[in-house]
């Protein structure tokens, strides 16, 4: 089956109504807010490679 | 020549120089923040002291016209490169 976008007026693409009609939707992704309290030293933050502790140690580092 | 001194006003200024950076990339997403406008306005600030005092005890950080006017003799190759200290 050939799926065909269309373009709506704010210039997101959308799916059509046959495939919105099948209950297929996009993807939506999702970014956390940041937000500044907290900060590394500078020696620290170079060394762990972000000023900001609410984004250090968020994945597991691999062995 | 004393190295490690001249290292450790390097480190300074990367350290500082990573702050500034990574305050700017804050800033992009979040223009209004007045702490974060004020850390940024002070690192800066301190940035540019440790790159001062770097700059006069041991010559030009950057080259291509960026480090201001040429001393009575070519100074960027007078210093160590950084892996040579």
């Amino acid at each position: 089956m050939k799926k065909e976008l269309y373009k709506t007026s704010k210039q997101m693409w959308m799916p059509t109504e046959d495939e919105a009609g099948m209950g297929m939707m996009l993807a939506h992704s999702y970014v956390p807010w940041q937000y500044y309290d907290k900060a590394f030293g500078p020696q620290e933050a170079l060394m762990k490679g972000t000023l900001f502790p609410e984004l250090y140690g968020v994945y597991m580092i691999p062995q | 020549m004393n190295c490690e001194q001249q290292m450790s006003m390097l480190i300074k200024v990367q350290e500082m120089g990573f702050v500034t950076l990574e305050l700017n990339l804050y800033l992009d997403t979040h223009p209004c923040d007045k702490d974060a406008l004020n850390d940024f306005n002070c690192a800066v600030e301190r940035l540019k002291k440790y790159k001062q005092a770097y700059e006069q005890e041991y010559g030009p950080l950057v080259s291509f016209g960026m480090g201001g006017y040429a001393k009575e003799t070519w100074q960027w190759v007078d210093s160590p490169w950084p892996w040579e200290l």
